[in-house]
């Protein structure tokens, strides 16, 4: 066993990756950055519900309560469903099947991506009560899932009581309503203020999907509901709801919730040894109970010391760490310290976190250290790449699978040069950039039909870039993100590049996607292969953003767009649409793609995410490429 | 009295002396594997290298491209600098150390070596004193008379350079013993006696010579006689005991004849 475990790893190929020894400002803490996320202020959010039928002799039937709303929006999807026929009779008997007047058709892909296609049957100003939806078409016993968007501006939100879930342990959950400006604040603020409006969840149901698509029910109480003895990995949790909106309407909801369960959790010892490294960086080993069964954690915490000012955050450490000799290590670089008194030294807010969900593993709050020797002059100076990054050298590695070896090289991008590499997104299916808009050295890192975690996907581009001396990265989408923590965390040639553009992000999930989280549950409906992506789900890409210091986000430029909202469509994916709150470019609300310390180059719009969308691939955008090309470091 | 002329008596002791010699040769440094070579010519000298150092001042956008091999004019050689940061130890990566420039000398004396130095934002990047990676003592005891060379090879495609200026420092001793050491070391180390304290090896002096015509003969025996009991510069104090007297009587006597 030990033999051809060998025997694979030499197939695989390893490599040693050095790691950052990442250090910020106190400022960062001030501003909530490096702040582990409050779980009640992200989970998910949904203004839509899922309905499912059966085919009896062609025709397939669903009632739902409409409030009153804008606009009316039904999308019937499953097998065969571009050849179905869709009819919506109002309470009041008035039939609407597309006439042109009221209602309306639409067509095109079901989902980004996706080959299939569907239609939409979207009425203004409808009728509130109950509606009856008719399907047909639809071979016998075949099912029919039923996506509607009813026009009430009311989200049904869910949301964890911790991240830090373990193998064995309860996850709780939460649901409530809000109105859209409350999306981003406490769930159970947001839901009192709903309350407060008269808008109220009359019930809920829950169930828990498994991955081969089954599902079990759970029991919710009130608002809540509990799962038990969880086992490791990605669960998902499906919430439907029925709220009364306050205004005499009743209206449905469906909310999807991707739950990340982490094993093999270190367990600190509570000692703590500092070492000196060298004039003012200082190892801080965290002794730990045993060894897990992990390689590596990704750490944080805050550095107090008292000064003249009081007893205060001075700094925040962190970065990936290898487990070694039961111990994790930080660096402390205590140029931060300057001024204070080293025998106020302590650490505090410490988390380990899986390098791949980003789930808290292990918290410590506070622990005293002692024998920080503080320099009396400050030996970086004005070096604050040291105290933000560390030092290059031969301190610190951890192991990576070689993925991306040998790629052969494109145009101008000889190996050993300096490029801008253009990188996709996730479960890309090729010709994510257009090659004939970059007119500079470039390269295209191209690995199709991936489903990476951030950690994974940077560890790709950075063994990618290993022919290249030094490179940029504009990336699409999920890409962004990839570029972003390999610039965090891992020593690459994104250093080595000159210039101050280190990443371009075009469409990226900085704050999430709704749409990584349906997958879980729509994704085998639409044809989307990949799977659901934890680290773009709401909660996923908070507890990633927590571990991004101000410098790195500074190194990153974001531009988004969203559809041209003219009168003819107000969308760029007739299915995506229904899951994401505008703006949005048919994958990524704007809301989401932008992440606060970047710097943000704005939203643009007539641009849709992908190719096949309502508006062009906002990739093909020659007046930013040109842009990104010029400007990129290289 | 007649007071004979006294020409001091050898070989006064030199101390190391250091010399710039600063170096021609193409300021380009072709691209990819291929050479460019700085030449030195160093002036005839009877002295040995006590002590060498190189200071370069190269302008390249990616010193871990770079070799420097540093050859004497009697074939001596060492490597100084052979892509920094390659092979990869520091997580610089495969391309070695991507700083800037070089404007450092190269001294076996210095605490930092060459190849481990490296930083992303100093420029230029290779500053100061660096160890180089052989060390340049086997230039020391040779011949520093002749046309020295610098070879610098870029041995990767993309980055190129040009060298702004090369320059040996030579310490140099006379050796006049022969023996490939400075006679400072000799004396120093024990190997050679500096009776007189005058810092040359006395198996290079004409013990009873007081004139330096390199005989001894009985003008130095006069010379004792006429300075018997002199104690402040006295030609005929042979064993530097500052009196004149009968030692100095029998030094004449012990190395009576020739000395050539």
């Amino acid at each position: 066993m030990l033999a051809t475990c060998f025997i694979l790893s030499l197939l695989a190929g390893t490599t040693d990756v050095p790691v950052k020894h990442l250090g910020a400002p106190p400022s960062d803490l001030d501003r909530g950055w490096l702040v582990e996320p409050d779980p009640r202020e992200h989970g998910t959010r949904s203004h839509h519900s899922v309905h499912e039928a059966i085919f009896v002799d062609g025709l397939a039937t669903i009632r739902i309560e409409v409030p009153r709303g804008g606009m009316l929006k039904l999308l019937s999807a499953g097998t065969g469903s571009e050849t179905w026929t869709i009819e919506a009779i109002a309470p009041g008997g008035a039939s609407h099947s597309g006439d042109g007047t009221i209602s309306k058709i639409r067509r095109g892909s079901m989902v980004p991506g996706g080959d299939a296609t569907a239609q939409r049957l979207d009425i203004r100003d409808p009728e509130p009560g109950v509606w009856t939806v008719n399907v047909r078409g639809g071979e016998r016993d075949r099912s029919m899932t039923l996506l509607v968007e009813d026009g009430s501006p009311i989200r049904l939100r869910a949301w964890l009581d911790d991240y830090s879930n373990l193998a064995g342990d309860t996850v709780t959950v939460h649901a409530g309503c809000s109105f859209p400006d409350d999306i981003s604040i406490n769930g159970d603020v947001a839901m009192s203020n709903a309350t407060a409006a008269g808008a109220t969840m009359l019930s809920m149901s829950a169930r828990l999907l498994h991955e081969d698509g089954t599902s079990s029910g759970l029991a919710a109480r009130s608002n809540r509901l509990q799962l038990h003895s969880m086992d490791a990995g990605i669960h998902t949790v499906i919430i439907d709801a029925t709220i009364d909106d306050g205004v005499g309407g009743l209206l449905h909801r469906t909310a999807t919730l991707p739950i990340a369960v982490e094993h093999d959790a270190p367990v600190l010892s509570g000692t703590a040894k500092v070492e000196p490294m060298d004039a003012s960086r200082r190892r801080i080993e965290l002794g730990l109970a045993g060894q897990p069964d992990r390689d590596r954690v990704l750490a944080g915490a805050e550095i107090w010391a008292t000064s003249s000012d009081g007893h205060r955050p001075r700094c925040w450490i962190g970065g990936i760490t290898p487990i070694d000799d039961g111990s994790v290590s930080l660096v402390l670089d205590a140029d931060w310290l300057h001024g204070c008194d080293a025998d106020t030294v302590e650490i505090r807010s410490l988390r380990l976190a899986d390098v791949d969900t980003f789930v808290a593993l292990t918290r410590l709050d506070r622990l005293p250290l002692e024998g920080v020797v503080i320099p009396a002059t400050r030996a970086s100076g004005l070096r604050t790449d040291r105290m933000h990054m560390g030092v290059l050298g031969p301190d610190r590695f951890v192991t990576s699978r070689t993925m991306h070896e040998s790629a052969p090289p494109l145009r101008s991008a000889q190996p050993g040069g300096h490029n801008l590499m253009l990188v996709h997104g996730y479960c890309e299916d090729g010709d994510a950039w257009p090659l004939n808009q970059f007119t500079g050295d470039f390269t295209e890192y191209e690995n199709l039909s991936q489903n990476f975690s951030h950690d994974q996907f940077a560890l790709d581009i950075r063994s990618f870039g290993n022919q290249y001396k030094s490179y940029s990265i504009v990336a699409h989408s999920q890409g962004g993100n990839a570029g972003l923590h390999l610039y965090t965390f891992y020593w690459s040639g994104l250093d080595w590049s000159t210039g101050i553009r280190k990443v371009q992000a075009l469409g990226t999930p900085l704050q999430g996607t709704p749409l990584a989280g349906s997958i879980a549950d729509l994704g085998a409906i639409f044809g989307i292969q990949c799977g659901s992506n934890y680290d773009m789900t709401y909660d996923g890409a908070a507890q990633w953003a927590s571990f991004i210091p101000s410098w790195a986000r500074a190194s990153t430029w974001v531009w988004s767009t969203t559809f041209e909202d003219g009168w003819f469509y107000d969308y760029c994916n007739i299915g995506s649409d229904l899951l994401l709150s505008d703006p949005e470019d048919g994958v990524v609300e704007v809301s989401g793609a932008h992440l606060n310390g970047t710097n943000d180059m704005g939203t643009k719009e007539g641009w849709c995410h992908i190719q096949g969308m309502a508006d062009p691939a906002q990739t093909l955008d020659t007046n930013r490429n040109d842009e990104m090309d010029s400007e990129g470091a290289r | 009295m007649i007071r004979l002329a006294i020409i001091p008596l050898v070989l006064v002791a030199a101390a190391a002396t250091a010399q710039d010699h600063c170096g021609t040769g193409s300021a380009n440094i072709p691209d990819g594997s291929s050479s460019t070579v700085w030449s030195i010519d160093v002036p005839g000298s009877d002295d040995i290298i006590a002590g060498i150092t190189l200071r370069t001042s190269i302008d390249h956008p990616w010193v871990g491209d770079l070799s420097l091999r540093l050859t004497a004019p009697d074939g001596t050689t060492a490597l100084l600098l052979d892509r920094p940061g390659i092979p990869d130890v520091g997580g610089l990566g495969p391309w070695g150390c991507g700083g800037d420039d070089l404007d450092c000398t190269f001294d076996d004396g210095a605490s930092s070596d060459a190849e481990a130095t490296c930083s992303l934002t100093s420029t230029p990047v290779l500053t100061g004193s660096l160890a180089p990676l052989q060390s340049m003592d086997a230039f020391v005891g040779t011949d520093p008379s002749g046309i020295w060379t610098i070879e610098i090879v870029d041995h990767s495609f993309i980055d190129a350079g040009t060298v702004q200026q090369i320059c040996l420092t030579l310490d140099t001793a006379p050796d006049c013993n022969g023996n490939g050491l400075p006679d400072a070391t000799d004396i120093d180390g024990g190997g050679s006696n500096d009776a007189d304290d005058n810092g040359v090896p006395d198996e290079c002096q004409c013990q009873g010579d007081t004139n330096g015509d390199l005989t001894v003969d009985v003008v130095d025996l006069l010379s004792v006689l006429e300075q018997w009991g002199c104690s402040v510069e006295c030609t005929a104090d042979l064993d530097g005991d500052s009196n004149v007297n009968v030692t100095d009587l029998l030094a004449v006597i012990a190395s009576w004849g020739s000395c050539r």
